[in-house]
């Protein structure tokens, strides 16, 4: 997701609390899970503190940094390093690190305390501990448990080879919401499997999750670390990410879950199906679940799209809502095709000719080859409209173009009149070119 | 949509038949005044020609559906039939799709929901061979096709609209 040009990211990391964290600490937490190194290191450049994003320090006699650290290269981040801040940051982190290093007070209170104060995991605490001795060894995959809106990716660990295993594994999933690191990650999370889960759903106890769709996901989480080992973390980050944020009572009956044969909560995922108690274990009826449940998973999908629809329960209703937009949508179609009919019936910007029936994107590029004294016209018109459908922005964009046009009033129309005749041939051959092209899609 | 397929989708949704249109052009270049009759004489005609164009885009925009496919041949095979004169839209837009099922009676439950779906399939074109799952995975890609189009003929209209006001406004 944050695969975008790193100049996006500064602006949205700023939005987060950055302003907060840089009044209170003069530290910043640039270590969102998904970006890779180099955005960091854009995003770090953009901070307006001259501190810089240290880079995870394997020496513990630096006590500043780090943020993000490990993302960035080390040789990058080392210069610059500015005096820590308080020491009394230092002493939270000393109490946390102690905490980290016991897995079973991997409690939402030290997530919970440091997710407030922050918005987001108190990274810096946290990546203090990375310089910290004492967890050196401890190898906490802390940073695993992020939640959607926290995105944090915790330098718990030492050491360079982790170092680079992040990073490595860091931007490969770059794209992902939640940072799953590579197999190493998970492999490391396998030592500490039964921890893994409590610290996952722990961590991140500022989101709300469903408890239900979280122990789904629990249960689906659970599965994939008994049967499919690593591979499986790193298939379903979003279900890691929806685990970790819950912070429920559940994980105390993972593995209870994992043994049981049957179990109370309905486990099922894309590979295994589960009989849910009491009822038929057939491969039929299983399988007809697989299909109810893909089916309401389309049903959810429509009712994001369609408006007002989710206040609407049950099938039926939410299908005449989905009939009834449908149809609405292709009125308005039909109406806009008249208004547009009337609106302006001489001015031809007709650019069928521009589609290039083979190549979609070409049309987007270049101005329609008939209208050449129109070509910023044209142009305007074929890469004007932004990906939203802002049509405030598109008709501001459109008018500003047509201004220009309007100053050559007359051979605009007199470009276009020659035009049309050409156009209208090649309203043909676009049709027969479209069953070319369905022909060998099909 | 991804900004390819919505500038297409605005780059065809205005008319292709210029042809009959010379002449109200022609008025308009000298004059700046068109007769009204030319123009109202084929309105009906205009207005298909760029519905026409408006679902020619909806296919080009997001090839490759299942829907789309089943769209772009539907036009084909009308353009092929009618030439220029039919009024048949390929999106089909009567008022009760159930009325052509013939039911409407309120039934059990899964007769309930049997009749919405068979509407819906009639609904989104290519929609009657399609099973219940691959329907609504279409119908989703189809409504934000549609709404992509529709946001794009708006567009397009209230550009139109500004201009020719701003014409007006020069012309005087």
């Amino acid at each position: 997701m944050y695969r975008g040009p790193p100049d996006q990211l500064p602006s949205c990391l700023l939005d987060l609390n950055w302003e907060q964290t840089m009044e209170s600490t003069g530290h910043f937490e640039a270590a969102l899970s998904s970006v890779d190194g180099m955005a960091v290191h854009k995003l770090v450049g953009r901070l307006p503190h001259s501190h810089h994003v240290g880079v995870r320090l394997n020496s513990p006699p630096r006590p500043n940094l780090s943020m993000a650290g490990h993302f960035l290269q080390p040789q990058q981040a080392m210069g610059g390093l500015p005096p820590s801040g308080t020491p009394m940051p230092l002493t939270h982190l000393d109490q946390f690190s102690a905490d980290l290093g016991r897995f079973s007070s991997f409690g939402g209170r030290n997530y919970g305390h440091l997710a407030t104060q922050f918005g987001f995991l108190d990274t810096e605490k946290l990546s203090r501990t990375a310089s910290s001795q004492s967890l050196q060894t401890s190898r906490l995959p802390i940073g695993r448990e992020i939640p959607a809106q926290n995105r944090l990716q915790l330098d718990v660990n030492n050491g360079e080879s982790m170092n680079a295993r992040e990073e490595s594994s860091v931007s490969d999933p770059a794209s992902r919401e939640v940072s799953l690191g590579a197999p190493a990650w998970s492999s490391e999370k396998k030592r500490k499997a039964p921890p893994k889960g409590k610290a996952k759903e722990v961590g991140l106890a500022n989101s709300a999750m469903d408890p239900p769709k979280v122990a789904e996901e629990d249960a689906k989480r659970c599965r994939s670390n008994e049967k499919n080992g690593n591979e499986d973390d790193a298939l379903k980050p979003k279900v890691e990410q929806n685990d970790g944020s819950s912070g429920n009572g559940n994980g105390g009956q993972k593995q209870g879950r994992n043994a049981a044969a049957k179990s109370p909560e309905p486990p099922k995922d894309f590979i295994h199906v589960r009989a849910r108690r009491g009822q038929a274990t057939d491969s039929h009826s299983l399988a007809e679940r697989v299909r109810r449940e893909k089916i309401s998973q389309r049903m959810k999908l429509l009712q994001d799209l369609v408006p007002g629809c989710n206040k609407v329960t049950g099938k039926a209703v939410m299908l005449d809502e989905i009939i009834n937009y449908v149809q609405s949508l292709q009125r308005q179609v039909e109406f806009l095709s008249m208004k547009l009919a009337t609106v302006n019936p001489h001015l031809d910007i007709d650019s069928l000719a521009n589609l290039l029936p083979k190549d979609m994107h070409q049309t987007c590029v270049y101005a329609p080859p008939p209208c050449v004294d129109h070509s910023q016209q044209g142009a305007s018109l074929h890469c004007v409209l932004p990906d939203g459908m802002e049509t405030q922005s598109a008709v501001n964009l459109l008018d500003s173009t047509f201004h220009q046009g309007l100053s050559t009033h007359q051979p605009f129309l007199d470009g276009f009149e020659s035009a049309s005749s050409q156009l209208g041939t090649f309203w043909e051959d676009d049709l027969q070119n479209i069953t070319h092209m369905d022909i060998g899609q099909n | 949509m991804p900004p390819t397929s919505v500038c297409v989708c605005l780059s065809l949704s205005l008319p292709a038949a210029r042809q009959d249109n010379l002449h109200s052009m022609d008025n308009h270049s000298t004059h700046g005044v068109f007769s009204s009759k030319h123009v109202n004489a084929s309105l009906a005609e205009r207005s298909h020609r760029i519905k026409m164009a408006a679902e020619m885009g909806l296919v080009r925009s997001s090839r490759g559906r299942h829907w789309s496919r089943a769209l772009g041949r539907r036009l084909l095979q009308r353009e092929g039939i009618t030439g220029c004169g039919c009024k048949n839209a390929a999106l089909s837009t009567s008022s009760n799709v159930f009325e052509d099922l013939g039911v409407r009676e309120i039934e059990d439950d899964a007769a309930e929901i049997e009749t919405r779906v068979r509407a819906l399939q009639r609904l989104v074109p290519g929609g009657e061979e399609l099973g219940l799952e691959r329907l609504f995975e279409e119908t989703a890609d189809y409504i934000e096709a549609l709404q992509g189009q529709v946001s794009a003929m708006r567009a397009m209209s209230c550009l139109l609209d500004g201009l020719e006001r701003e014409k007006r406004m020069m012309g005087k």
